[in-house]
């Protein structure tokens, strides 16, 4: 045993004790030094939002308005039973009594009181659209329901015009998990409506207005200390759209007739089963600016459907592929061969490359072209004889274009590998027109390169990757590959109207605050010119004018008794290969009319399309007509008259 | 090399010498004062928004803080006053009467909130626990000073027996916090007075045993358990996930109190300022948790200088324990060393996530009357047994 004296070992152990008690100093410091200067910035960017809680309280949205003063998409006040989640946590018999009132159970209404999506902080609405009653009830028993309040909401509104251009206009959601985490920066919430579709989308930004923010101080235990600041709600300003209630509701009957109208005819030539015309579309735009005056779609939506949240039911029905997808604005979105309209495309290259003049005379003797081995015939065989540019136009001569894309093809040294591709482009076909509205196809416009990649990255689709002098001649009367959409088929037509400026379709003319003061207004955007001669355009207008106005024009009948001149031209797009016929999976072909009127100063580009609905002349003529009628005010309760007869 | 054996002979002298006088430490009673005088300003400017939030005084607690100053300062030198050998007789006295204040609690101190650990005197509440942490350093150093520096076993034992009934009555109160900080004073002073390596072993055995047998037999409520355990895995930035998870709600107060320090950087957000303490984030930041509100203010610069002056306190005491005369003011000096050390260590320490929440307060900082005194009257004690080094 040690025999060191008690007082020495004692200051042994106090030296011991001194260095413990350093070490436990040490310690400090260096997890003080670690707090304050290693984990400082994140700690402090943390605070920051920390000890703020914020309340976001949607603005009222702008409204969308038409032309002519009509409320497209408005807000209603709604009312609405709000329950303070602090309060009814701790309450359940009001909870049970509540339930009763709102005939729910307690489960569905805690199901709603724990929406996630509403802030902690603020009232949970728990039903929207109360009755009368239940407020009354609510207000006058309020000893009986703490935290429960009634109050009013804005919600969306479309009014029935607004349903009539539910394409255009679009529809609001609830904003989806995606779009949040990449609008989060820009102040929206999880529980935030956007627009999801048609102007509501492409507007959103303007008719979403300011959310006011209130930011509360809060304790750890989430309770209130104090308002820090509040910065109310700025409504959405409004959007002024170009287009015309009356016009697009013209627009909408016209082809809702229209389409009835066609499936009550038989197809005569070649299925011999009435026409399905499942779906059309219209376009009307005045060609001297670019100004949609109206979009139609068939089958359409109802866009107060999805206020409040569309039903699984309803949303159900909107996608089954049985319904023709009514969310798909075919005005925009849809790609069809445009059939003989196409031939506006195919004169006009003709005539700037020299290839043709007005006077040059193909002598159709055959009723068709060979070409190789091959005979591409006119419909019905009908052979025209000699025909000039406009009466091939008037007669939709399809031989007259067939030689015009053959003589491309074969005279491509000259006229270089996209002779014709080259002025489909220039009015605007295979690619987007810029219309301010979400979802709009491009179309194809195809030409050897087109068909060479698609043969390479589809080799089973396409097995063919060569350019065809067949191909050029198919393509120059619309059919195969090309693909338009209505809107980028009526603005080739409107800038032929207009002389040759091509413009970017409009579809709102102004931004305006909710008074009514105009924030910014947009201007006509004139893209680029087709140039003709007048004498070359002289010709194509007479070929256009003869269309409805020539007894052996092709709509001639449809026209007739109009006393306004149009110009237009029919089209039919085969859709199906003739062996199909007779299967189920033959689609009868795509009736098309493009048409612009007053012929001679024009103010409106008409155009329409009617799936499976036979000749040009026979489904989207007679809509196109009806349109005319309403908007020349001419013949008023007219009806649509689809028919069965003429060709193309 | 021969050493003078502690003098156990001493003028009874009714009153301190003049003399002595000469010899009080003016540095660790001017050190003591200025860590009471910061706290009780810093106290100021952490509960100044959050009172004025609730509609009371912004004073309020500081108002209280400065009284309990000066009745400590008071009390620290009335108790430097009376030579420590004095005490030395009314030990058994001492003890008796600590722990008969600490049975009456649990008798009149019933109408407190949940926690039997105050009496109500007014608007004033009084702990007994606090008070006898002082009185039970001075107890058992008289106690084991009689051993001459070599413990045998049955000393110990009887040390030891004496400790455990205040000890289990503040466990019992619960005081947690004060049973803990007691116990580490016990070990502290049992292991200078003399106790035998193999002792100080097989207690070190059984004090393992015995927290191994509270965390996982129940003996210890849940909360104070998940306190215990769960500092480890406080992240340093409490993320909504964390708080809203099962363990986030129990721990919310280290995790904010981790993120206050942090948020002070090294200047601090100035004095008032400081998102986390003005909004009351962390729990009980006048009392337990003064040091995140603090460092949050002040940041690295103040928080050391607090720290440098509890060091600077304890360094003084160390010095006064090397000096003393005889052992039992050795052993007064190291028992409030202990004191103070570990409950600086245990308090910072919790506000900095490095140890768990035990409820400890920060001498001479967190607010609270009793505490305050007390913590005064152990300075006091140590003043004392410098001041009479020599006579």
């Amino acid at each position: 045993m040690n025999a060191q004296s008690p007082q020495a070992s004692a200051r042994v152990k106090l030296t011991v004790l001194a260095v413990v008690v350093a070490c436990l100093f040490a310690t400090l410091f260096a997890r003080l030094w670690f707090l304050q200067v290693v984990n400082a910035p994140t700690a402090q960017a943390a605070v920051q939002t920390n000890g703020y809680k914020t309340i976001y309280t949607a603005a009222p949205r702008g409204e969308i308005l038409s032309s002519d003063g009509v409320v497209l998409a408005g807000n209603r006040i709604s009312q609405v039973i709000t329950v303070d989640r602090q309060t009814a946590g701790a309450d359940p018999a009001m909870k049970s009594r509540l339930a009763a009132l709102l005939g729910m159970t307690v489960p569905q209404l805690t199901t709603a009181i724990n929406n996630l999506q509403v802030s902690p902080y603020a009232p949970v609405p728990v039903i929207t659209d109360a009755s009368a009653q239940q407020i009354l009830y609510v207000k006058e028993h309020q000893a009986l329901f703490p935290g429960v309040s009634a109050t009013e909401e804005t919600i969306r509104d479309y009014s029935p015009q607004g349903v009539a251009a539910a394409n255009i206009v679009g529809y609001t959601g609830q904003i989806s998990q995606r779009q949040y985490k990449s609008l989060q920066a820009k102040g929206y919430q999880a529980s935030d409506l956007i627009g999801e579709d048609g102007v509501e989308a492409s507007f959103e930004s303007v008719l979403r207005g300011r959310p006011g923010v209130e930011r509360l101080a809060v304790d750890a235990k989430g309770d209130v200390l104090g308002v820090v600041s509040d910065t109310p709600p700025v409504s959405g300003d409004n959007v002024v759209l170009t287009v015309n209630a009356a016009d697009q509701t013209a627009a909408v009957t016209s082809l809702e007739a229209g389409i009835t109208a066609a499936r009550r005819v038989t197809d005569v030539y070649v299925s011999h089963i009435r026409y399905r015309a499942p779906a059309g579309a219209v376009v009307i735009q005045n060609p001297n600016n670019g100004d949609l005056l109206a979009l139609a779609t068939d089958p359409d939506y109802n866009p107060n459907d999805f206020v409040g949240g569309i039903s699984q039911a309803k949303y159900a029905g909107y996608t089954n592929p049985a319904n023709y997808y009514p969310l798909t604005d075919r005005a925009i979105a849809g790609a069809y061969q445009p059939g003989s309209t196409y031939k506006l495309i195919t004169a006009t290259a003709g005539l700037q490359t020299g290839l043709i003049t007005p006077q040059t005379i193909f002598d159709d003797v055959r009723g068709g072209l060979q070409v190789g081995n091959r005979f591409f015939a006119n419909d019905q065989g009908a052979a025209y004889g000699p025909v000039d540019l406009s009466r091939a136009i008037t007669v939709s001569d399809d031989a007259y274009f067939y030689n015009i894309g053959a003589q491309f093809y074969l005279q491509s040294k000259k006229y270089g590998p996209d002779g014709l591709q080259n002025v489909a482009k220039a009015y605007g076909l295979g690619s987007k027109t810029g219309i301010n509205l979400p979802k709009e196809a491009a179309g194809l416009v195809p030409d050897a390169q087109v068909v060479k990649k698609e043969h390479q990255q589809y080799p089973k689709a396409y097995p063919n990757g060569t350019w065809y002098e067949g191909d050029a001649v198919q393509t120059a009367i619309g059919e195969e590959q090309d693909l338009v959409t209505p809107l980028q088929l009526d603005s080739a037509y409107a800038t032929f109207a207009n002389g040759g400026t091509v413009y970017t379709p409009q579809i709102a003319s102004a931004v305006t605050t909710p008074a009514g003061k105009a924030v910014t207004t947009f201007a006509p955007r004139p893209v680029r010119q087709v140039v003709l001669t007048p004498a070359d355009h002289a010709a194509m207008l007479a070929g256009f004018e003869g269309v409805t106005s020539n007894p052996k024009g092709t709509a001639y009948f449809d026209f007739q008794g109009l006393p306004i001149p149009v110009a237009g031209k029919t089209g039919t797009a085969q859709v199906s290969n003739n062996s199909l016929i007779g299967t189920s999976a033959y689609k009868q072909t795509t009736s098309v009319f493009a048409s612009f009127a007053p012929a001679q100063a024009p103010q409106f580009a008409v155009d329409c399309f009617i799936e499976q609905a036979g000749y040009g002349a026979n489904s989207a003529g007679p809509v196109v007509r009806s349109i005319y009628n309403q908007l020349f005010h001419q013949q008023p309760g007219q009806p649509v008259l689809a028919n069965n007869g003429g060709h193309d | 090399m021969t050493t003078v054996g502690w003098s156990d002979s001493f003028s009874r002298s009714r009153t301190t010498s003049w003399a002595s006088w000469r010899q009080f430490d003016v540095a660790l009673a001017a050190v003591t004062v200025a860590v009471a005088v910061f706290g009780a300003v810093l106290l100021y400017y952490s509960t100044r928004v959050q009172l004025q939030a609730q509609g009371l005084s912004p004073t309020f607690y500081a108002k209280k803080q400065a009284i309990y100053l000066v009745i400590g300062v008071v009390v620290m030198m009335a108790v430097a006053a009376v030579d420590y050998r004095r005490y030395r007789d009314w030990a058994p006295v001492l003890f008796i009467l600590t722990v008969l204040s600490l049975v009456a609690v649990f008798v009149l101190g019933r109408s407190s909130n949940g926690a039997e650990a105050w009496f109500q005197i007014g608007s004033y509440q009084l702990e007994p626990s606090e008070f006898a942490k002082p009185t039970l350093i001075v107890a058992l150093a008289a106690f084991v000073a009689t051993f001459k520096g070599r413990l045998p076993g049955r000393a110990l034992g009887a040390a030891l027996v004496l400790s455990a009934i205040p000890l289990a009555l503040i466990y019992k109160e619960p005081a947690l916090g004060s049973a803990l900080v007691l116990a580490v004073v016990l070990v502290a002073m049992l292991a200078l007075g003399g106790a035998r390596p193999l002792h100080l072993g097989i207690l070190a055995v059984v004090a393992v045993i015995g927290v191994g047998a509270v965390l996982n037999l129940g003996v210890l409520q849940k909360f104070q358990q998940d306190r215990i355990t769960s500092f480890l895995s406080t992240p340093n930035q409490p993320n909504a996930k964390f708080l809203a998870s099962k363990a986030g709600s129990s721990r919310y107060n280290d995790a904010y109190s981790k993120q206050a320090v942090s948020d002070g950087g090294l200047r601090g957000k100035g004095l008032g300022h400081g998102l986390m303490t003005n909004l009351g984030e962390v729990p009980s930041q006048q009392t337990d948790f003064i040091f995140s509100a603090i460092a949050e203010q002040v940041g690295l610069v103040g928080s050391a200088v607090l720290l440098m002056l509890f060091l600077v306190m304890t360094w003084r005491t160390w010095q006064a324990a090397i000096l003393s005369r005889d052992q039992m003011g050795t052993l007064v000096c190291v028992g409030v060393l202990a004191l103070m050390a570990f409950q600086v260590f245990e308090n910072v320490g919790m506000a900095m996530g490095i140890m768990p929440v035990a409820g400890i307060t920060l001498p001479f900082v967190s607010y609270g009357g009793s505490a305050m005194v007390a913590a005064f009257a152990a300075i006091g004690l140590v003043l004392n047994v410098r001041m009479h080094r020599f006579n």
